[in-house]
């Protein structure tokens, strides 16, 4: 039998397993007989099986403390189903299978019987009353909501306020200014007015800006004591807006009144 | 009149859900009347939180006010207004779990007199002695309250959600923002350790 040195080491390493056929034992016995060299492989191959064969026979011990565990998280599991079952939370196999397991097994009928009690116990608890007037509660909560209401209401306008006092009056202080100085000086334009008085009054043009979105009016006061004598009595008039924004621009006729004007926006 | 249990008014003809919607809209439209019917409707849970979680009837009407007042403040932020309730709720919670933390290190609910009115004839908290339930003694009552407080956090919310307030699972897991298996576990947990607690009071 002529083996090449890889079927040779196939051959010994199933030597000690013993599923070589006599011919094959036969030529691996004789070729060891006059090879150190493979008998030492064979040795090693054979203590190899040993080893193995002694490892098979050895008893597995789990840990204790694993076993304890897996013990303690079965338990908790039927555990929590009993806590299940008293909300309603089972079906009805899971129900029939928790009160065999509970028929069985004394420790967990008792603590069913102890934690249905302590349900007992909250449900009681949670119907007792708790102390405190409630229309008086009812009525202290309503009271602080409302003031929170109005508190907000006027904190809004006092931040319209703030806005329109520091956006808007400025803007409507220098259009009555301006307004002041061509009235006086009388080199405003003049253009043709909605419905020109007798006799012919300046009309004055102002141009100004105010704020996006917010609400307000100006109120312009005609500088009688800078008015020349001649215009004294006239010193009325009437003021009109157009409000030009993101809609279509609208005249807004608004106040008439002998020594000032207000325009409201 | 001292708090019945589960008194939140039914709304004839809208759900729930529905009604608390419309009056979040009236109260955000100006209707501040609107903001009274959801308290008429919550102010039951919401000391019944409070007061389950701070264990005191002065600290949870305060608690109440507090958190009935800070959603009034903050309604415009509610993005589901159907969801008011639990959104209320976990106000509640939140403010009573800030309030007991805080009641270690000595901190005070924000409750300021000044806007309450509760120096200028706003009705004060009145609290009233009533008469529990006879068969529920003093003793066991307030063996009850210190085993609740013992309890962890989420175990304490779940429980008084889930036992002592009625809430479904589904939305107690809304309000504490977890699984619905979780508050079932958490349920369970609270229910143990009160066990364990109450054994006293408890038959073999």
């Amino acid at each position: 039998m002529n083996l090449d040195p890889t079927q040779l080491e196939l051959l010994l390493s199933q030597r000690s397993d013993g599923p070589l056929s006599a011919d094959e034992r036969g030529a691996i016995e004789q070729t060891l007989r006059y090879d150190p060299r493979l008998r030492d492989v064979a040795g090693r191959y054979d203590r190899l099986a040993d080893l193995l064969r002694r490892l098979a026979s050895e008893t597995v011990t789990a840990d204790p403390r694993l076993h304890r565990r897996i013990v303690e998280a079965l338990r908790e599991d039927v555990e929590f189903r009993v806590s299940q079952s008293i909300d309603g939370d089972l079906s009805d196999e899971e129900r029939t299978l928790l009160a065999n397991q509970t028929a069985s097994d004394p420790s967990l009928a008792r603590f069913e019987s102890q934690l249905t009690q302590t349900a007992g116990l909250l449900a009681r608890y949670a119907e007792a009353p708790i102390p405190v007037d409630s229309t008086a509660l009812q009525t202290r909560i309503i009271t602080t909501v409302h003031r929170e209401s109005l508190r907000a209401a006027a904190s809004g306008g006092r931040s319209r306020l703030r806005r329109w006092t520091a956006f808007g009056a400025p803007l409507a202080a220098a259009a009555a200014i301006a307004l002041a100085i061509m009235y006086n000086s009388r080199t405003a334009t003049i253009t043709p007015g909605p419905t020109p008085p007798s006799p012919p009054q300046p009309t004055v043009l102002v141009k100004w800006q105010t704020p996006a979105r917010t609400s307000g009016a100006i109120s312009i006061r005609f500088d009688t004591e800078s008015t020349p004598e001649s215009f004294r009595d006239s010193a009325q008039g009437q003021a009109y807006g157009i409000v030009t924004g993101r809609s279509a621009p609208r005249p807004t006729p608004r106040a008439t009144a002998r020594g000032s004007l207000a325009l409201m926006y | 009149m001292p708090m019945d249990q589960k008194s939140e008014p039914a709304v004839v003809g809208l759900d729930p859900g529905e009604a608390d919607a419309d009056c979040v809209r009236r109260t955000l439209a100006g209707d501040t009347r609107a903001f009274d019917r959801l308290v008429e409707r919550y102010q039951r849970r919401v000391l019944g939180v409070a007061y389950r979680l701070l264990g005191n009837a002065q600290d949870a009407a305060d608690a109440a006010q507090e958190v009935f007042l800070r959603a009034f403040r903050s309604l415009s932020s509610l993005e589901e207004p159907r969801r008011f309730a639990g959104w209320l709720t976990r106000i509640a919670c939140n403010l009573a779990l800030n309030y007991r933390r805080g009641r270690r290190s000595g901190v005070s609910l924000s409750v300021d007199e000044g806007d309450t009115g509760l120096n200028d004839g706003a009705v004060p908290p009145a609290l009233v002695e009533v008469s529990h339930d006879p068969t529920l003694t003093e003793e066991v009552r307030h063996a009850i309250e210190r085993a609740i407080a013992r309890l962890p956090e989420k175990q304490r919310m779940s429980l008084v959600l889930f036992a002592l307030e009625g809430l479904s699972h589904k939305e107690v897991a809304e309000i504490l923002d977890c699984g619905i298996e979780a508050v079932k576990w958490n349920v369970f947990q609270a229910r143990k350790k009160l066990k364990d607690d109450l054994a006293e009071y408890l038959t073999e």
